[in-house]
């Protein structure tokens, strides 16, 4: 029996006559077919994407000269050196940023072992990704 | 160092490497789409905005929606992943490598978006759909192939195989019927050859219609995508299961039973009928709140939610599958 017999919604069999042209649409569509034929895909790239070393993954990416600071999306951030040598962030502008495993609060300095990345890569207080650069 | 799958496991169990997982998980994506072209990026355009906005979307799916295909069975993938013990590489396959992977059906929801809006995408698509009719007729279909697709190729003698720049400068210019161009082109290239992999190359050899046609999405910005989708994203987490359920079965295009079998509780008219009210409720309030203050959000309720149906549509299979 067909759902549509029991919907007498107009909202509904709006979203039913939508849903029914894009599925027909998408079918035979060349972004399906793509998809299904991994036409952007190498399959021996895609073994050694797979089996890849994180750290040479991180390396690839290089990195700032300390101090460094980013900023976006309402939020600052420093990485720079204590006077003992100690890589630390420190949030200048926001607040609740999580990066680099901590969370971050307003004005907050913590001493983490990293290296100063080309971009920040972090999720705000409501855990949406962002970054900063 | 550590690894992606113990950055994942103290995700899911405490919240912490937030921030060093969505750095990897950025990574990942910018790795896992270097082969793939503007016209697979929200409004067209490969760039930094547009790489970080799709990672943003494969990490919000890994961290918060459920989906039901294998491996994640009704789990978020980063749930599935500790549940099931998985070391690195599993999770970068599924997530971001594996041809059919979180990140490459967001790419393809994407483009089906963006073919939908540029004349010359379209005019590809279209071909597409052209080529796949005069392939039976012309082609012989190898099944299961590298990859495990049909390839199409033509009986003929011994060829030596050529380069897809050679195979569209020998084509290019003749004007012959469709029929004839795949017959020629199976020929030349002399090697099978997937129905997506032909529709691209034709679609080099075949002049797509001017561009002076006004883009259907000119105007659209980034923002008011990323608006809409979020708006559409937060109904779909307000709504109960069976009301996700019917959602998706009105997406699939399911019958009735296959809905009831699924979810007991919409066993009659009325439930369905209540149902269906709220879901469309709660989409047309939650796309108003969102865009209030604009002449849109004051569009009668019909049209809002054909605006939603346009977002959720292609969004349904990374919030559902």
């Amino acid at each position: 029996m067909s759902l549509r017999d029991h919907i007498d919604d107009p909202l509904a069999l709006a979203f039913l006559d939508a849903a029914d042209a894009h599925r027909a649409w998408l079918e035979g569509s060349l972004a399906q077919a793509e998809f299904e034929e991994g036409l952007h895909v190498d399959f021996a790239e895609v073994d050694a994407l797979v089996d890849q070393d994180e750290a040479r993954l991180a390396a690839q990416t290089g990195s700032r000269a300390l101090p460094a600071e980013y900023s976006g999306h309402g939020y600052r951030v420093r990485i720079g050196l204590t006077a003992l040598g100690a890589t630390y962030i420190e949030l200048l502008e926001g607040s609740g940023l999580s990066l680099f495993g901590v969370t971050l609060s307003a004005g907050q300095r913590v001493e983490v072992a990293v290296e100063a990345p080309m971009e920040l890569a972090a999720l705000t207080a409501d855990g949406q990704p962002i970054v900063l650069r | 160092m550590v690894s992606l799958s113990e950055q994942v496991a103290d995700f899911v169990s405490t919240g912490a490497q937030a921030g060093a997982l969505w750095s990897n998980v950025l990574s990942h994506v910018r790795n896992a789409t270097r082969r793939y072209p503007d016209a697979y990026f929200e409004l067209g355009q490969k760039n930094d905005e547009s790489i970080e906005g799709l990672a943003g979307r494969v990490f919000t799916i890994c961290a918060r929606v459920e989906k039901g295909r294998f491996p994640f069975m009704k789990r978020t993938p980063f749930v599935a992943y500790v549940e099931e013990d998985f070391d690195d590489p599993p999770i970068r396959y599924h997530s971001f490598y594996a041809k059919l992977s979180i990140t490459r059906e967001i790419l393809r929801d994407d483009y089906a978006k963006n073919i939908r809006r540029d004349p010359v995408l379209r005019f590809r698509d279209d071909l597409h759909r052209r080529i796949g009719k005069v392939l039976p007729e012309v082609g012989i279909a190898l099944e299961g192939g590298k990859g495990g697709h049909t390839r199409w190729t033509i009986q003929a003698g011994p060829r030596r195989p050529m380069t897809e720049d050679a195979v569209v400068d020998a084509l290019k210019g003749r004007d012959e019927p469709l029929e004839v161009l795949v017959s020629e082109a199976l020929k030349v290239i002399a090697v099978p050859i997937s129905h997506s992999r032909l529709s691209n190359l034709l679609g080099r050899v075949i002049d797509p219609p001017s561009t002076d046609e006004a883009d259907a999405g000119a105007g659209e910005s980034l923002e008011d995508t990323v608006t809409i989708r979020r708006a559409v994203i937060e109904a779909w987490e307000e709504l109960g299961d069976d009301e996700r359920a019917l959602v998706a079965a009105l997406a699939r295009g399911d019958s009735y039973d296959d809905l009831i079998a699924r979810c007991p509780s919409l066993n009659n008219r009325v439930a369905v009928s209540r149902a269906t009210k709220r879901v469309g409720q709660v989409f047309v309030a939650r796309v108003v709140e969102a865009i209030g203050g604009t002449a849109d959000a004051s569009a009668p309720p019909r049209e809002l939610l054909e605006q939603v149906a346009g977002v959720l549509l292609p969004l349904l299979p990374e919030l559902e599958s």
